[in-house]
């Protein structure tokens, strides 16, 4: 392979305009984002602002001209570090109420399958009840791809130290969904 | 880590994350081939993790669908920060330190004017119109291991010449081009880099301008990174002079990454040569359009092994219906590599692995639950119990009777696969001997299923005694061709894998129990009569 000598970095916003290209990172990530903030246990109402701020940020950050090598994981950093913020001002974590009329079989949807597929659902969420929030939001930032010394950098740990909330997360999900 | 020495739960979540270096994960994928507790313990975490997956899915994202906010509230917000960046730089004791800077500026630009940096749908699309005739040989690079194959691949042609001891890691990477819809024939070009990247719902692009280590030489490299697909990142490197393509370097989801050089041109003659030595001394496996034909064999060789039900395996055309997709999900190494070996010698086949857990489609719903939400103090519950002979004689009618059941249900699905891959059209087009291959496929689900429902009624025989001979009446199947006969076969196979679980493993009212009960003798005569009805069918 051959080797070459970096002369210069074109950053992105130099190809696109800056609002576009926060515009389209923001149509690409914002469910992600908003879902990790309302699993940190952030308000609804608040994530809404918190949202505000986070592609606020990046638009900064951008214009600044500085480059952003792990998009993903730099929008989660700020957000975690934003939402942790706004959680210390709430008296009470707030959970995730499932909507279980939701949840219907995609397959059989038939009242029985259905009812089953319930029961094993509400064990997983017994189950992740009983987690620390760390051991919750590296499961989710696991489940959003991101590998483990991304959800390190995001949380403000260590990769072995995701791998052992990890560890203990997934076993306990086990153990719910297996007996 | 040998034989003797179990893995820990740790390194178990991180040989299934793909966060094991890749020495370490060879060592843990030697031991799980010899070690049946680890393999347990690893589908246990795996269905754990599966479970967490499907409850995001399910119940998360719905939940947490509606709270995004709109982006037209950033977009104010974005417009009262540049008004006030404005009104930062009308400041007057700002206005020289302005007109030095955009005087700076104006010199940045025409810097960058001068060294003519495109952008990346210019550069590509300028790249992309070089001529091909002169590109000879390619350097694919995996894991430390180098092969040479000509640039492109043309008239249906797509192998390398590889040793067949290497022949799995190239079909691998070929395997990975073709999930990523991005061209193996051609994968050293801005048209298949263009190709691939408009496709894509959701980038980031970035351009660099780089140096040839002789210092003189600029190049450009384009690189697009991606959330979506298994091709996470893809950069192509371009001569800045001719937007000739050099370079390229894939990373695909939790594998190794894959580079493809150009050869250089003094080298090209002396590499083409290699390619055709290479080729002459390791036959080629050359490629025509895959077809039902192909597809069979596949069925045919993975029933051979076992591996045609009961394994979360995908078998397709691909859309291009150039080759025969295989796709299995979480399953234990040892097992990938019984199917590779089954596999091996199939042309226009392609088998891919994934270590996730399998999705909600890969499979029929026959997962074995391992513990059940029967209410043991109902007295539904415990007049089964007195029917079985005690509450453990209940359990173990219930186990056995749960395994029996999926496998049933399993071999159902099976058939009914095999009859939507071969509707009656596409089997009249089968060769003879393809033909009598699919009928013994058939003949063999019909078996397993048949069997399944005997050893069903005698499992459940110690329960049914006293109800009434309740049978179905004669049950006609609306369709003479045995594909129409296997859906029915099918639906029916589904009924009773529910009712039995319903029966066994839920926790029914003395009324509602009663009932299943009752109607479980005519839905099992319901499925024999399908089968007679499937065995008879016309060939």
């Amino acid at each position: 392979m051959q080797e070459f000598a970096l002369l210069i970095d074109i950053p992105i916003a130099r190809v696109m305009g800056v609002d576009d290209e926060v515009e389209q990172i923001y149509g690409e990530t914002r469910k992600a984002i908003c879902a990790y903030l309302l699993c940190l246990g952030v308000p609804a109402s608040q994530a809404q602002e918190v949202m505000q701020e986070v592609y606020l940020r990046l638009y900064q950050t951008t214009r600044k001209g500085e480059i952003i090598h792990n998009m993903r994981a730099w929008l989660f950093r700020v957000a975690h570090n934003l939402g942790l913020k706004v959680r210390a001002r709430e008296r009470s974590f707030r959970a995730v109420n499932p909507d279980w009329d939701r949840f219907v079989h995609p397959v059989t949807e038939s009242p029985e399958r259905t009812m089953l597929d319930r029961e094993r659902m509400s064990r997983v969420a017994v189950a992740l009840e009983s987690l620390s929030p760390q051991q919750r939001n590296c499961l989710y930032l696991r489940s959003e791809g991101l590998r483990y010394r991304e959800i390190a950098e995001v949380i403000g740990i260590s990769s072995s130290t995701v791998n052992e909330f990890l560890r203990r997360a997934i076993a306990r999900l086990a153990e719910a969904v297996n007996g | 880590m040998d034989k003797t020495t179990h893995m820990s739960d740790a390194d178990l979540i991180l040989f299934t994350d793909q966060e094991m270096r890749a020495d370490s994960a060879t060592k843990a994928e030697r031991h799980l081939n010899v070690c049946a507790d680890c393999r347990k313990r690893l589908n246990d975490l795996r269905s754990g993790a599966a479970a967490y997956e499907e409850y995001r899915q399910q119940i998360l994202k719905p939940a947490f669908g509606s709270a995004a906010t709109d982006w037209d509230a950033i977009r104010d917000r974005l417009a009262k920060e540049k008004s006030r960046k404005r009104s930062f730089w009308f400041e007057p004791a700002m206005l020289w330190a302005g007109a030095a800077l955009a005087f700076g500026l104006i010199v940045f630009i025409l810097y960058l004017q001068r060294s003519s940096r495109p952008e990346v749908t210019e550069l590509l699309t300028k790249a992309a119109a070089v001529p091909e005739s002169t590109r000879g040989a390619v350097l694919l690079t995996v894991g430390g291991h180098h092969w040479l194959r000509p640039a492109v691949f043309r008239g249906g042609e797509s192998a390398v010449a590889v040793p067949a001891g290497e022949r799995f890691t190239v079909q691998h990477v070929h395997a990975l081009f073709v999930e990523a819809h991005y061209s193996w024939e051609d994968p050293l070009s801005a048209r298949s880099f263009a190709v691939w990247r408009y496709q894509l719902p959701q980038k980031q692009d970035e351009v660099t301008l780089i140096r040839g280590v002789d210092g003189k030489r600029r190049f450009y490299r384009v690189k697009t990174r991606t959330a979506a697909g298994i091709l996470r990142t893809a950069s192509l490197t371009l001569q800045a002079d001719t937007y000739r393509a050099t370079t390229a370097a894939f990373e695909f989801q939790g594998e190794d990454p894959v580079e493809l050089s150009e050869q250089s041109v003094e080298g090209a003659g002396t590499a083409r040569q290699e390619v055709q030595e290479n080729s002459a001394r390791h036959p080629k496996v050359t490629e025509t359009r895959a077809g039902p034909e192909d597809e069979l064999r596949v069925f045919a060789a993975l029933n051979a092994i076992g591996a045609d039900a009961e394994e979360p395996i995908d078998v397709k055309l691909d859309a291009k219906r150039q080759h025969v997709l295989v796709t299995g999900m979480g399953m234990p190494p040892a097992r990938q590599k019984e199917v590779e070996n089954a596999l091996a010698e199939l042309p226009n086949t392609i088998v891919h692995f994934n270590s996730a857990v399998p999705g909600r489609n890969a499979a029929p719903n026959n997962e074995k639950p391992d513990t059940y939400t029967a209410d043991s103090r109902s007295p539904f519950r415990q007049s089964l119990e007195t029917r079985a002979g005690g509450p453990g004689q209940l359990q173990t009618i219930t186990d056995r009777a749960l395994d029996t059941s999926n496998a049933m249900f399993a071999q159902a699905h099976s058939l009914l696969v095999l009859a939507q891959e071969f509707p009656p059209n596409v089997e009249l087009g089968l060769r003879g001997s393809d033909r009598e291959t699919l009928l013994g496929l058939r003949q063999r689900h019909v078996g397993a299923i048949e069997y399944a429902v005997w050893q069903l009624r005698d499992e459940l025989n110690p329960l049914l005694e006293g109800e009434p001979a309740q049978g179905s009446p004669p049950h006609n199947s609306k369709n003479s061709s045995w594909q129409g006969s296997a859906e029915e076969l099918f639906e029916a196979a589904r009924n009773l894998n529910e009712l039995v679980s319903r029966l066994l493993a839920g926790s029914n009212a003395e009324q509602a129990g009663g009932e299943m009960l009752n109607q479980l003798p005519s839905d099992l005569s319901k499925l024999e009569e399908l089968i007679r009805a499937q065995s008879a069918a016309e060939r």
